[in-house]
């Protein structure tokens, strides 16, 4: 396991100091680019949102046939309805701002 | 829940080197070993692509292939990080990560982010959307695992047909793959190593992974997991190494397969790309319009019919 996230590291620090000996020569900021980030935040907060739903539908199938880690716990349709609830809530909030934009 | 476990290159170094070497140095030589076959399989992925690209447009390119500002630079770190949870083989891999899904995920919207302050992750977002479909039905993050779940029906027991709302949830993942892909601030490399990670997510989670008919009759014959190495214990109590040629059979054939469904994807975004820009771009905001409203009907509905066979499954 300490193995595989040793590669994330090694790969990751590879890409690190590939960027920092391509970046000491070009430091500008393009033109303009502060100005556009206002629209980032509510995009980060709708893939907060999202991210949230992953976990939701990893244990789903354990839920729902009563198997796995949510064996005995019967959760199961209950599990179903809250996380349909959560889809509809965050996704008529990301209609609101496509609508919005 | 996790894949194999047992990593090829640490177990081909383990065998080579000498056993006066320490365990943690053996280690950090395959962690660096690893990282450099990484590293390398990037520059020829994005070699080839650029063949092929010059191929569709009829012309050579010219331009840069390495990131030119320090932006780009990081935003290629973080996809170089993504590579990491991308899988050849069963017993092939860079890093079995538990999480794989969500790490590829989380790089490349960084990636997007990093590489342009004012990007539009709406597409990562949508990636994801498309993404938790085929998860509802597997119940896995980990790619090496996705792939076992699609090895029943002859190899060829993929997600694609296990749910019917997963044949849309696949068009929408093509059509934000190819809106990730045609973002204008990232570097060539950037984009081919994208692109390679996007098609292996599909081909992973829509496509059977490294199943195929050729993987399933080869399990059939040498068991459920053959792997690279047969470890023998000797009489003095040591343990000899050898290779298995039967696993090493299997083992090159999940990674072909595997290899051969992602350059279909990557081929698929590189033609789509080179399609005249204004037609591409109206057939696309079609698409956008019609499927991202489908997003959350698609999960609702993966879902629904998760609840419905565990239903029938439980009264049967």
């Amino acid at each position: 396991m300490q193995f595989d996230y040793l590669i994330v590291l090694v790969l990751s620090g590879a890409g690190i100091v590939f960027a920092l000996t391509r970046g000491f020569g070009d430091r500008q900021v393009e033109p303009g680019a502060r100005g556009e980030c206002q629209q980032l935040p509510r995009q980060v907060l709708f893939a907060t949102g999202m991210v949230l739903l992953i976990p939701w539908a990893l244990v789903l199938r354990d839920c729902l046939h009563n198997s796995g880690p949510a064996q005995s716990l019967g959760i199961g349709a209950f599990g179903l309805l809250m996380g349909g609830v959560f889809i509809v809530i965050l996704f008529l909030g990301w209609a609101y701002v496509r609508k919005c934009e | 829940m996790s894949g194999s476990g047992s990593n090829a290159f640490l177990d081909l170094l383990r065998a080579l080197v000498p056993s006066r070497l320490p365990d943690w140095a053996t280690v950090l030589l395959a962690a660096a070993v690893t990282a450099a076959v990484a590293i390398a399989g990037v520059a020829i992925h994005a070699w080839i692509c650029r063949r092929i690209e010059a191929r569709l447009a009829g012309s050579v390119s010219s331009g840069r292939m390495l990131p030119s500002t320090p932006a780009q630079g990081w935003a290629f770190a973080a996809t170089l990080a993504a590579i990491a949870a991308y899988p050849l083989a069963p017993h092939v891999f860079f890093a079995d990560i538990e999480l794989g899904l969500v790490l590829i995920l989380a790089c490349l919207a960084l990636a997007a982010i990093v590489s342009d302050a004012s990007a539009d992750i709406g597409w990562a977002i949508l990636l994801g959307v498309a993404l938790l479909v085929p998860v509802i039905a597997g119940g896995s993050l980990n790619l090496i695992e996705a792939s076992r779940l699609q090895s029943d029906w002859f190899g060829m027991g993929w997600f694609l047909g296990k749910s019917p709302f997963a044949l849309p949830a696949a068009i929408l993942f093509l059509v934000a793959a190819l809106g990730w892909a045609r973002r204008e601030s990232m570097s060539p490399i950037e984009r081919y190593s994208g692109m390679f990670l996007l098609s292996g997510l599909a081909a992973t989670f829509f496509f059977g992974g490294f199943e195929s008919p050729l993987t399933w009759s080869l399990r059939r014959s040498l068991g459920e997991d053959p792997g690279f190495f047969n470890h023998a214990q000797l009489a003095d109590g040591s343990t000899q190494t050898r290779i298995a040629i039967g696993g090493l059979m299997f083992q090159l054939a999940c990674a072909a397969t595997l290899i051969g469904k992602t350059m279909v994807g990557v081929f698929v975004l590189l033609w789509l790309q080179a399609r005249p820009d204004a037609r591409l771009h109206r057939a696309m905001e079609i698409s956008r319009r019609v499927l991202v409203p489908l997003g959350p009907v698609l999960l609702i509905g993966a879902a629904l019919w998760e609840w419905a066979r565990a239903a029938l499954w439980s009264s049967a």
